[in-house]
């Protein structure tokens, strides 16, 4: 196991998106420019009119004014300068990391470089599609790493430029070529419903078991918690209900994908995987997830926390999109989530050879309120960087770990501590 | 050219220059906007333009 952690986000340091700090320093760059020109233009007229002593009087002390200001506006662009480091620098080491160890994979495998069967592609006159299928091969063939998951998520970003329109035989969902991964999941799902391959969109909720337990201290302990839902049974939630002043705090504990159909009894199938990624229907694991918050009779005064794995984050990211529940934070493990616009405190935890959080083919963004955890622990296969047992390893190293980003997220979420009631749902398809 | 119409000039520069609140986060927005305000009214009083 890795130990060493890569958190991006949550800090205050960081202050703006790169392309609003490069505006706000232009338009100051050229006020700095009209003023140092006034300044020229008033010793111009001081040259020549220097015997006027009123006139004289008052250009010099213009002159001293309008220096002052340029140097406060100089000290301004100064301090953006210096933001938009700290926030280059977050970027540059995530590219690094993927660079490098894309570079030794390529040499490593050059057979998954050279054998791309281009001609065979469809849109092989589409220069998009022999980078498309590279990116996936690489990432879905190489070993576990940076790398791998830093191609995959290529792929997922291109993929709805190569794979546009014409790639369906039955028309596109929005009648439009998608620019996301997500538009692109609405075209295959629209063509599946074409065929008749739909999710089922009736599930049922049962809730199974009520018992008193204690909610989880540390990162590690949540996860473990998170890991409980797989078992007894399977395609299970569970709902821990902490009382608080006004209402109820309630931490919704949410599985992964477990099985590999596109609709059946298990909820959390591929079908809802393709669902919870696009905008057309909720999934049927979302469903009864919601048909579980809402036996549980969920308020306005009650404060709702989403912990989700894979595809647990995703419909946790959906639900908190939503609107619909006051969610006051998400705890996101191995889940693509990065397309989403988040309002609420999140803590993405994402392993760097974990292929699954790269499929929104975009990045977190660095924000006040997000923070990414990522760790490179040492995996075998691509299961294994995404199982929830290695992502408790690098929870045990987020308890140690004194990131100031992290702890203002945790902060801002106020995870709920002490006495609480965990009920445990059994979500049918 | 004018060193008054220069420092308008200026003063609209800056005024583009404002931060775009859903871009920015935490308190430096409001530093960053408050500072440049200033710069912008020391040269509006310099003007005679309120």
């Amino acid at each position: 196991m890795s130990g060493e952690l890569f958190i991006s986000g949550g800090n205050p340091k960081v202050v703006a998106t790169r392309d609003e700090i490069a505006r706000c320093s232009y338009w100051i760059g050229q006020g700095i420019n009209h003023l140092s020109r006034a300044k020229s233009e008033l010793i111009w007229e001081e040259t020549l009119f220097g015997f006027d002593v009123p006139n004289l009087w008052f250009s010099i002390q213009r002159r001293i004014t309008l220096e002052r200001e340029i140097g406060h506006l100089e000290d301004l662009q100064r301090s953006l300068y210096l933001a938009s480091e700290s926030y280059f620098s977050n970027e540059i080491q995530m590219a690094h990391r993927i660079e490098n160890e894309y570079l030794s994979i390529a040499k490593k495998f050059p057979w998954d470089f050279i054998s791309i069967p281009i001609p065979r592609l469809r849109y092989a006159g589409n220069p998009f599609a022999p980078m498309t299928a590279a990116m996936a091969i690489v990432g879905l063939t190489a070993p576990p790493s940076s790398a791998a998951t830093g191609a995959i998520r290529s792929a997922a970003s291109l993929a709805p430029t190569t794979f546009s329109t014409p790639a369906w035989p039955f028309g596109s969902a929005y009648g439009q070529s998608p620019t996301k991964v997500t538009g692109l999941l609405a075209q295959l799902q629209s063509n599946l419903y074409f065929l008749g391959i739909r999710s089922h969109p009736v599930t049922e909720t049962r809730l199974i078991e009520s018992t008193s337990t204690q909610g989880p201290t540390t990162f590690a302990d949540k996860l473990s918690k998170l890991q409980q839902t797989y078992f007894n049974p399977r395609s299970a939630i569970n709902i821990d209900s902490f009382k608080s002043d006004s209402g109820r705090d309630l931490v919704v504990y949410i599985p992964g994908t477990q099985s590999n159909k596109l609709a059946g009894e298990n909820v959390f199938n591929v079908g809802s995987n393709i669902s919870s990624m696009t905008s057309t229907e909720l999934a049927a694991s979302e469903l009864a997830v919601r048909g579980a918050l809402d036996q549980l009779k969920v308020g306005e005064n009650d404060r709702v926390i989403l912990v989700g794995h894979s595809q647990g984050g995703i419909i946790a990211s959906n639900i908190a999109v939503s609107g619909d529940y006051k969610v006051a934070g998400l705890i996101s493990v191995g889940a693509p989530i990065a397309h989403q616009n988040l309002e609420v405190p999140v803590i993405s935890i994402e392993h760097a050879n974990d292929v699954v959080p790269a499929l929104s083919g975009e990045t977190n963004p660095i924000t006040n309120n997000w923070v990414t955890v990522q760790n490179t622990p040492s995996a075998e296969s691509i299961i294994e960087a995404h199982s929830m047992n290695t992502y408790i390893e690098t929870a045990k190293l987020m308890d140690q770990s004194d990131d100031v980003g992290l702890k203002l997220v945790l902060e801002q979420m106020q995870f709920p501590q002490g006495e609480a009631i965990s009920h445990k749902f059994k979500l049918i398809g | 050219m004018d060193s008054d119409l220069l420092i308008k000039m200026a003063i609209g520069a800056l005024e583009a220059a404002m931060p775009d609140v859903a871009l920015w986060q935490g308190d430096a927005q409001l530093s960053f906007e408050l500072r440049l305000q200033e710069v912008t009214w020391k040269l509006y009083s310099e003007i005679h333009e309120w």
